[in-house]
């Protein structure tokens, strides 16, 4: 585990991964009760939710990040972002909804609490999630730069980190668990229920179920790394890249299955996209003069001189009797409102009137920040550029690696040939010795019946002599045994009649009298 | 003469003065018949002076001992032109390596470049001196001593070198039989080493090298002696208790001593007992032991040793 891929963890795989998931969840959710569920309802979602969403989750995990560097983990803090990010996106949706430009202020409009209820469940289950891949981070933080015995030595020294890490790793995969559980339902819940599966349902489903699959692969992968770390292990480069390939390709070949799927409905984010910017382009398009049409003065107006049925103000007739209490509240409410709106605004920006921060702000330098933005994009594109020509360089590579393995087998198979080669030629070399070796091995079954073991390392004389020692009043028939049995096989010479008669000779009245020995030898004994 | 006689007649002549260590004079006259050289480690007065001028005399030969210092130069070892006024010319005078055997006492406590000196004569067989190659006499036989373990303002030699040296034998001390009959030899006013006569003819030992070099190896045996290198190749290439394995040089020298052993013993073939009795003298000072195994205790006598037991002897080990 080096600096480099800790900070790919932290910059890059946790955050896409605490994103992509809960994105496509909710995505998911929006597309099935929207489109399956709640239609009568007409919810009509502002133009270009989808990169809202994206960017709440962006933001979320870019701000969790710099806390996690500032060792700060308050919930105030996390309050106030959420605080903001929900601000911020109302505005958005507010602006991007149409009623604002169209002269109508709708603040709690449908579509608008809609987005804003998919927006705050994401920011919760992106941090959720993130938040479990952070205590991994900070696992790994720890046992940096370290390998081997070292870093053996240090995942037992953090071994609370490390548990923790493992609990958390353990709660992601139960978090996704859960949305792939509800994902099954809800559409198993659509199908029962006879309503049209869209495109966009079947395709936004495949994605999260190979996502789904793909991230619990990676969290799986994440423990298994950290049981090898505990034995002063890494994980190979090619583990990790096999590992990489066979995710991307699910989530490929899933959106490859559903593309028959996919018809007009537009997906996100590039749909979601583009009906944002056509909406830009609608508002930033001046209306043509015959667009224009004379206002309606007789609208909204209401002749209240007749007499109107009780009926239509009947809400403010009921009202009447508890005019007191109803008139103070109405009173009230504006007070209330305008304490509670200047406490979120105090709240939002006491950061701003810190100390620090105005310190932090005094130095910071726009120049060295741009910079910084320019450096780190230029990495990103440099990072998507090298995964891109890795990607492009993958076949000949698994060529190259194929062509490799199957040389490697051929040698293996030529040499193991070689070897059985050349013991087949020493085993009929051998063969012209095959009584001398024989014999010996009788002899030696004698020694290890005497109490003599024999082992591989031993030289024939050398075995010979500790027999001899064992049965020293034979010692010297032994030796004699032993040289002429070394003589016949080593001397590099055809087996001379005369000799392997001796040797024969020799051994056979050695035998006998072992066996001799050894019977005496019993008979004493009992 | 025949290769046991001349051994028999040798170790008997140098068994006169160098008592009870028979395996000693035999290891170094297997160095001698393979035209190797000896390097002796071992503690001061157990007898190498004895053991190399013993030798010389017995094989008929011309001795001389140097003994080393840190300002001993090359020049003193190689030799020197001096000038001759009365010839008006510049005369060569040699330096003691010009012998047949060299006696090299304490080479550690020479300096590296005298080291490479005697080194470089070791290995060629000859000397360059101001530009010019001498050749030594034949045969020429160094025997070399070191004090075991470092002292100060000494000069190790390095593994690499000591790789030249065909065995190492230590003498240690001698058993109580033979120091009582050190202690017990009359001396008198001679020395017992005047005593010593050559027993052989310098010009006979040629004849019986080549004789050495005829002794049948078998291939099994050959192999055998292979698989033992390589197990200490392996040892190094796992990273297990070596840093070096043996080099080439010394699966060379190990098939050259195994056949000087047979010849000595009377055998035309070497059997499996001759290479696993000079595997130690001849491997031990070309491997190196990793210092986390030293400080273990780990010697290279103990590896050696425990590599050779776990080889099996053909042919018994694919018949059993």
């Amino acid at each position: 585990m080096d600096e480099q891929r800790l900070q790919f963890y932290r910059t890059v795989a946790h955050p896409t991964l605490a994103v992509l998931l809960p994105l496509a969840f909710l995505l998911l959710l929006d597309q099935i009760l929207r489109g399956a569920f709640l239609g009568t309802l007409q919810v009509t979602v502002p133009p270009g939710l989808g990169v809202v969403l994206i960017a709440v989750g962006v933001s979320e995990a870019a701000v969790a990040g710099a806390l996690g560097r500032e060792r700060s983990s308050r919930f105030v803090l996390r309050l106030r972002e959420l605080l903001l990010v929900m601000i911020v996106a109302y505005a958005i949706f507010m602006l991007t909804s149409g009623e604002f430009f169209a002269g109508r202020f709708v603040p709690a409009a449908r579509g608008v609490r809609w987005a804003l209820t998919m927006v705050l469940l994401l920011w919760i289950l992106t941090a959720s999630l993130h938040g479990t891949l952070r205590a991994r981070e900070a696992f790994l933080e720890l046992i940096v730069g370290r390998e081997g015995a070292d870093l053996r030595i240090a995942v037992r020294d953090y071994s609370t980190e490390a548990g923790d890490s493992v609990a958390r790793m353990g709660r992601a995969k139960r978090y996704v668990i859960t949305f792939q559980a509800l994902a099954i339902i809800l559409t198993t819940a659509v199908l029962l229920a006879g309503a049209e599966l869209s495109g966009a349902i079947v395709v936004l489903v495949l994605a999260h179920l190979a996502l789904g699959a793909c991230v619990l692969a990676v969290i799986d992968g994440y423990v298994e790394e950290q049981q090898y770390f505990g034995e002063g292990l890494a994980l190979s480069a090619r583990l990790r890249r096999r590992r990489i390939g066979t995710a991307v390709l699910l989530v490929a070949l899933a959106l490859l299955l559903a593309w028959p799927f996919v018809r007009a409905d537009p997906l996100l984010p590039g749909g979601s996209l583009t009906s944002l910017l056509s909406w830009l382009s609608d508002l930033l398009t001046p209306p043509t003069p015959t667009q224009l049409r004379a206002p309606d003065f007789a609208a909204g107006t209401q002749d209240f001189s007749s007499g109107e049925s009780p009926g239509e103000h009947e809400a403010i007739d009921q009202l009447a009797p508890l005019g007191g209490f109803a008139s103070f509240m109405q009173a009230l409410l504006p007070w209330l409102g305008g304490v509670l709106g200047l406490a979120l605004v105090a709240f939002l920006v006491r950061p701003l009137l810190t100390r620090d921060l105005r310190a932090r702000l005094r130095e910071l330098r726009p120049g060295d920040a741009a910079r910084k933005v320019i450096v780190a994009l230029r990495q990103l594109f440099g990072s998507l550029l090298a995964i891109l020509s890795r990607l492009g360089r993958a076949p000949a590579d698994a060529g190259r690696r194929i062509a490799r393995t199957v040389a490697e087998r051929v040698e293996r198979q030529r040499r193991a040939a070689h070897q059985r080669r050349a013991h087949a030629v020493e085993v009929a070399r051998w063969r012209e010795h095959a009584e001398a070796i024989k014999g010996y091995l009788r002899l030696i079954r004698a020694g290890e019946r005497a109490g003599v073991r024999f082992r591989p390392s031993l030289g024939p004389l050398q075995y010979a002599g500790m027999l001899g020692a064992r049965v020293p009043q034979h010692s010297a028939e032994i030796l004699a045994v032993g040289s002429l049995f070394e003589g016949m096989i080593y001397s590099g010479r055809p087996p001379q009649a005369e000799q392997s008669q001796a040797y024969d000779r020799q051994l056979r009245e050695l035998l006998a009298v072992l066996r001799t020995a050894r019977a005496a030898g019993r008979e004493e004994s009992t | 003469m025949t290769t046991v006689e001349w051994v028999e007649r040798v170790a008997g002549s140098v068994r006169s003065t160098f008592f009870g260590k028979d395996d000693v004079i035999e290891k170094v006259l297997v160095a001698l018949l393979c035209r190797g050289h000896v390097l002796i480690e071992d503690v001061p007065g157990v007898g190498k002076t004895v053991l190399g001028r013993a030798i010389a005399m017995s094989i008929g030969g011309d001795f001389k001992q140097l003994q080393c210092t840190p300002d001993l130069l090359p020049a003193d070892v190689l030799g020197v032109s001096v000038f001759n006024a009365q010839a008006q010319t510049f005369e060569f005078r040699e330096g003691p390596v010009m012998t047949n055997v060299l006696l090299v006492d304490e080479i550690n406590r020479a300096t590296p470049r005298t080291q490479s000196a005697l080194l470089e004569a070791m290995a060629e067989g000859q000397v360059s001196v101001e530009g010019k190659s001498r050749p030594l006499p034949d045969p020429f036989f160094l025997i070399a001593t070191e004090s075991p373990g470092s002292a100060e303002g000494t000069f190790p030699l390095p593994e690499v070198q000591k790789d030249r040296f065909f065995l190492t034998v230590s003498i240690g001390y001698p058993a109580r039989d033979a120091e009582r009959a050190v202690m017990q030899m009359p001396r008198g006013q001679e020395h017992p080493l005047r005593k010593v006569v050559a027993v052989a003819d310098v010009s006979a030992l040629s004849a019986i090298q080549q004789n050495v070099l005829a002794v049948h190896v078998d291939d099994s045996l050959s192999g055998y002696i292979l698989a033992l290198i390589n197990a200490t190749r392996s040892e190094a290439r796992r990273d297990g208790r070596l840093a070096l394995g043996v080099s080439p040089r010394g699966s060379l020298a190990l098939y050259k001593a195994s056949q000087a052993l047979a010849a000595l013993r009377g055998r035309d073939y070497v059997v499996p007992e001759d290479i696993q009795e000079m595997a130690v003298p001849v491997l031990l000072k070309r491997l190196i032991i990793t210092s986390e195994q030293q400080a273990k205790g780990l010697t290279e006598v103990a590896l050696v040793n425990e590599l050779v037991d776990a080889l099996e002897v053909p042919p018994l080990k694919d018949a059993v």
